[in-house]
């Protein structure tokens, strides 16, 4: 009776760690630089405060704000280097929907990073508001430590290209990546 | 005896799980995965410098014949030397703190698109971390074989009243390349398989039939072009 019981535990425990979608592939962390705290405060620039949807970065910022232990502050427009996320809206070039790219450094940490969004080459294709938002929150992913895992490692918002469908988990980051950021702010 | 067996089994259950399950962080370590460096010169290095602090999101090539149809010169050849890129002027504070490009200078073994003899240099701006120099990336650099599908970009702005501004140790005229994201393959002598510079292999599935060196990179966009 005792053996049956193991062994059908020791099976639960197998299936169980192959189905638990939240737990599914592990990812190194951090990808990318660690931002320098657990608050993510973030400005305008003025080309961006102008642009045709500055809303997506807010929506991103809250984002990271109600699914994390991390929080978020806007500070308005521009003007503080140590701000940790500067959002630009421009024509990169080339077929860049968005970069980022720590500007100033705070040891092993990222102090201050630019986001750079392109709506024209995010417009591309179909459903533009949701995949200018999986786009913003893909890009503050990176300045909390996420590279491109997904789909690789599980079906999240760090994943490249076009917006793969409305499913709401191509604009979150998935449970695996949130454990990371709460273990760590 | 089988109780042993089967509690053995058990713990061997629970180690596989937390194998599957388990997360790879280190909270001793805060350095990046992919900024762990190495001694060696390789086209692994290179990526590793030029991403270093820089993540970009592109729209990907499809296909190699996408690649073709996109690219306005695609060339083979020896990384030569890695130079500043391309800066900003006018309102360049509209277009970012830090200029996030960097030269490659490919010296040309064939070409699919476009006419470059074989010995042309080419000069392709690369997106590039603004932690890394391109003097940096020159030293680990030199010598690896690439494939490059560029573009070209004379007359792009990234904002209105941004100028751009050509480095000088690349010409002052002709085309203004750049690479696609997904569009530049290196490989050197310690390499095992061919290194995107923002890209991954894994992302050459498909249409591409899963390239892994440049050789056979460069066999399919071969293919492609016809």
């Amino acid at each position: 009776m005792l053996r049956t019981r193991i062994a059908f535990i020791a099976v639960v425990v197998l299936v169980g760690s192959l189905l638990v979608p939240g737990q599914a592939m592990a990812t190194t962390y951090p990808e990318t630089r660690l931002p320098d705290n657990g608050n993510h405060d973030y400005c305008f620039t003025t080309g961006f405060a102008n642009s045709r949807d500055p809303y997506t970065a807010h929506y991103a910022m809250r984002t990271l704000d109600s699914t994390t232990d991390m929080t978020s502050t806007y500070v308005g427009a521009c003007n503080n280097n140590n701000t940790d996320i500067w959002w630009f809206a421009l024509d990169l070039a080339g077929t860049v929907r968005g970069e980022w790219q720590c500007i100033i450094t705070s040891s092993t940490r990222c102090n201050s990073a630019d986001v750079r969004i392109d709506f024209d080459q995010i417009d591309i294709g179909d459903n533009d508001i949701a995949d200018r938002d999986k786009t913003s929150v893909h890009e503050v992913g990176h300045s909390v430590g996420f590279g491109h895992h997904s789909p690789a490692a599980h079906d999240c918002a760090l994943v490249s290209g076009e917006l793969p469908s409305l499913d709401i988990k191509w604009r979150r980051y998935h449970a695996h990546d949130i454990a990371h950021i709460n273990a760590t702010f | 005896m089988f109780k042993r067996y089967a509690q053995g089994i058990l713990v061997g259950s629970v180690a596989v799980a937390l194998l599957l399950t388990g997360c790879a962080s280190d909270p001793q370590a805060e350095a990046p995965a992919g900024e762990q460096q190495t001694n060696r010169a390789s086209a692994t290095e290179l990526a590793d410098m030029t991403t270093r602090g820089l993540e970009v999101d592109y729209d990907r090539l499809a296909s190699p014949e996408a690649a073709v149809a996109a690219s306005k010169l695609i060339v083979r050849g020896k990384l030569v030397d890695v130079v500043e890129g391309i800066s900003y002027g006018g309102a360049a504070e509209q277009a970012g703190r830090a200029n996030p490009y960097a030269t490659f200078v490919i010296e040309t073994n064939a070409s699919l698109k476009g006419s470059e003899a074989k010995g042309t240099k080419v000069y392709a701006q690369v997106n590039k971390s603004s932690l890394t120099s391109a003097a940096d990336l020159a030293k680990i650099g030199k010598g690896l074989d690439v494939v490059a599908v560029l573009d070209d970009i004379s007359g792009w702005t990234p904002a209105p009243g941004v100028t751009v501004v050509r480095p000088a140790a690349m010409p002052a005229t002709g085309p203004l390349y750049l690479a696609f994201p997904d569009g530049l393959w290196a490989q050197g002598v310690t390499d095992k398989a061919m290194v995107g510079m923002h890209a991954r292999t894994g992302e050459l599935a498909g249409a591409w039939g899963t390239p892994q060196t440049v050789d056979q990179y460069w066999t399919t966009l071969e293919k492609a072009a016809g």
